[in-house]
């Protein structure tokens, strides 16, 4: 009986010494170092694989990475890997290896930038040194004075990210509902909504495009500077911008469904918006309307348009890891995928027409019109029309006090 | 009697509407290629898009094998560990029973996050993180629950009699628990194994987690396509993530079926 009670305690003690067994492994390597220059990080990164961690739903720039990236990189002698990842869990995923005090890890080059890049900066969760003489690249096409290039929305760089995305809010009207006529200010929205209730809607905040399109009412109300110079806290916040929050109550009973409810998801809102159930959607890519006109999600009244006083723009960035295990071969795929090729490539439809990351007075001339004769072939914006209308980021910080004060005075208002 | 078989059609009717109509739409939309409100039907039909896109997909191709290769030693894993407790809850009397049968709740009760932002943590900390057995007691953690409330509502309802009497007669404890105890628990356990299975083919987060980027699981390409809106080729993943689950689970039952004939 006894010899039978030792097993059984042997038994329940047995997963622990196997876990005491593997704990050696760990936190004994060290992540590596940044190198200092482009071409020490090509020599070091030769036979390495790199691995890029970031939002995996937009299969246009899953494409572009595994079509267009993957293969120069393999020029080069490196192996990529792309993990599709939303950017909270990889965050969740540092932090807990920050708090388990490993120094290696797997991921080498993530996809970032506001909100979470604030956050990521806090906990000190990114290496720095992403200078001009070890991405060449940035030298060449980002210019140093660039606001973008030094802080993302309100947060300082300090050399942690790269530009890797050129995004700007524009709306997608339809030609029909519309008779031709957009509404290209709040008010000329508010008044077309009260003629024709019920047809106009957004994404309810947080959802990325929902959260611009309520800061760009708050521009079109009380303008940039104000918000700007509040202080970010919530009571500065909703002084400045108690008249846009009274327009977005004035508009909401005219909204779809009266503005009890409002869509979950920009995929949700597409989706009424081809079926011509709302006249108005919103994108983050200027060339959204004419892909899913070519795919055949929207029907061909769909517009592309802006609102005269400009809309928000913003950039993403890539980011390395300071647990990252292959800083070189990180730097190396940085510098590959801010190249003119990869870029260029990118402007093709199949790969999202995206907008290079470049400065604006450094965009070579063939990118910019290849961008307006896509333009021009599509009837949508040109890049120039873009960058005039193009509106600047409100810090970091008081985004989540705009959504805040959106669901406490707008969505449960009454 | 009329009237009961009218009823028993509609009821089978509103089964057929709530389950098949879904799975109707899911195939629709893998082959449509355009398709808006309010017309009832695709405008366009491609019924190549889906195997076009299976057979040129390496990626598909990939994250297919580490989900299986996952399911599979999660059922391990999960009937090793639920079938002993399992028998210890539905034979035995003994100290802290109550507890443990709400400790094997647990990871259910608690939000999933939470548990796996821990278990990342506890993984990083003995340097589990990315292999396979971590990501598999992952998986395991969340069957667990399913698997031992299958096996022991099964398993109570003949309670150890029958093992006893073989016993009495004879038998060894081996030729016992395979001769007896499983025969007749065949259900239970055919049931354990189809829910740990289907349970490990869904996880997303834990996979991405605890996975450390080395299992691309069907459900993670699959995610973030359903969130962005991309349903058509959400549904590609949906209708293929179906296929490679309702298999599997009709080979188990043909087997198990099979076996407890011949034994009867």
């Amino acid at each position: 009986m006894r010899g039978k009670k030792l097993i059984v305690l042997l038994a329940f003690l047995l997963p622990l010494f196997v876990l005491g067994g593997c704990s050696n492994k760990s936190n004994d390597s060290k992540g590596s170092e940044m190198p200092t220059s482009y071409k020490t990080a090509l020599k070091e990164a030769k036979g390495k694989t790199v691995t890029f961690y970031g939002y995996g739903g937009s299969d246009t720039q899953n494409r572009w990475v595994d079509d267009v990236v993957t293969p120069m990189m393999k020029e080069k002698g490196i192996k990529v890997k792309r993990v599709p990842m939303n950017i909270e869990d990889i965050l969740k995923k540092l932090t807990n290896e920050k708090e388990a005090n490993k120094k290696s890890g797997n991921i080498d080059v993530v996809w970032i930038n506001g909100e979470n890049f604030l956050t990521a900066k806090k906990l000190s969760l990114l290496s720095g040194n992403l200078d001009n003489s070890l991405i060449p690249n940035m030298k060449t096409y980002i210019s140093g004075s660039d606001p973008d290039a030094k802080s993302d929305m309100g947060t300082k760089i300090n050399n942690m990210e790269v530009p890797f995305g050129n995004a700007q809010l524009v709306m997608i009207g339809s030609k029909q509902m519309f008779n031709g006529d957009y509404p290209t200010s709040s008010d000329k929205l508010l008044s077309w909504a009260k003629e024709n209730p019920g047809k106009l809607t957004y994404v309810a905040p947080p959802d990325f495009t929902g959260s611009a399109f309520v800061r760009n009412i708050i521009y079109e109300t009380v303008g940039f500077d104000a918000i700007n110079k509040a202080p970010a806290t919530k009571a500065g916040v909703y002084k400045a911008i108690k008249p846009s929050l009274d327009y977005l109550n004035e508009l909401k009973p005219y909204l779809w469904q009266e503005g009890k409810t409002y869509p979950k998801t920009s995929a949700q809102m597409d989706k009424m918006f081809a079926d011509h159930q709302i006249a108005m959607t919103f994108s983050y890519n200027q060339m959204y309307a004419a892909t899913q006109r070519a795919d055949g999600k929207f029907t061909d009244d769909a517009h592309t348009f802006v609102f005269d006083k400009g809309t928000v723009g913003n950039y993403s960035y890539l980011a390395v890891p300071k647990t990252s295990d292959n800083k070189a071969a990180a730097a190396v795929l940085i510098n590959t995928m801010l190249s003119k090729k990869a870029e260029t490539q990118r402007l093709k439809a199949k790969y999202g027409s995206a907008i290079p990351p470049y400065s604006g007075s450094k965009v070579p001339a063939s990118i910019t019109n290849d961008l307006n004769g896509q333009a021009k072939e599509n009837n949508t914006l040109t890049m120039d029309e873009l960058s005039k209308k193009r509106v600047p980021e409100v810090s970091a910080k008081k985004i989540p006090i705009i959504e805040d004060l959106w669901k406490e005075h707008v969505l449960n208002a009454d | 009697m009329a009237s009961k078989k009218i009823l028993k059609l509609l009821v089978y009717l509103l089964f057929a509407v709530l389950v098949l109509m879904p799975l109707f739409v899911i195939f629709m939309l893998a082959i449509s290629k355009t398709w808006n409100y309010p017309s009832l039907w695709p405008k366009w039909v491609d019924w190549g898009y889906y195997f076009r896109f299976l057979i040129t997909n390496a990626e598909m191709q990939a994250s297919l094998l580490s989900s299986m290769e996952l399911a599979v030693g999660t059922v391990v894993l999960t009937i090793l560990i639920a079938y002993p407790t399992a028998m210890a809850l539905s034979y035995y009397d003994f100290k802290g029973k109550k507890l443990l049968n709400i400790l094997v709740y647990l990871p259910m009760i608690i939000p999933s996050i939470a548990v796996l932002t821990n278990m990342d943590f506890i993984m990083i900390k003995y340097g589990l993180n990315g292999s396979f057995f971590g990501v598999v007691s992952a998986h395991t953690l969340f069957c667990l629950p399913y698997a031992i409330k299958l096996l022991y509502d099964n398993l109570i309802l003949w309670k150890d009699k029958y093992e006893v009497t073989s016993r009495n007669l004879g038998a060894t404890p081996l030729q016992t628990f395979f001769k007896v105890t499983i025969p007749l628990n065949k259900n239970g356990l055919q049931g354990a194994v189809m829910m740990s299975y289907i349970v490990s083919m869904t996880q997303y987060l834990g996979t991405l987690l605890i996975g450390d980027g080395n299992y691309i699981t069907l459900s993670v390409r699959m995610f973030p396509f359903t969130t962005e809106g991309k349903y058509r080729i959400a549904a590609v993943y949906g209708i293929t993530f179906m296929l490679v689950t309702l298999i599997p689970l009709y080979l188990i039952d043909v087997w198990v079926t099979h076996k407890g004939r011949k034994l009867a």
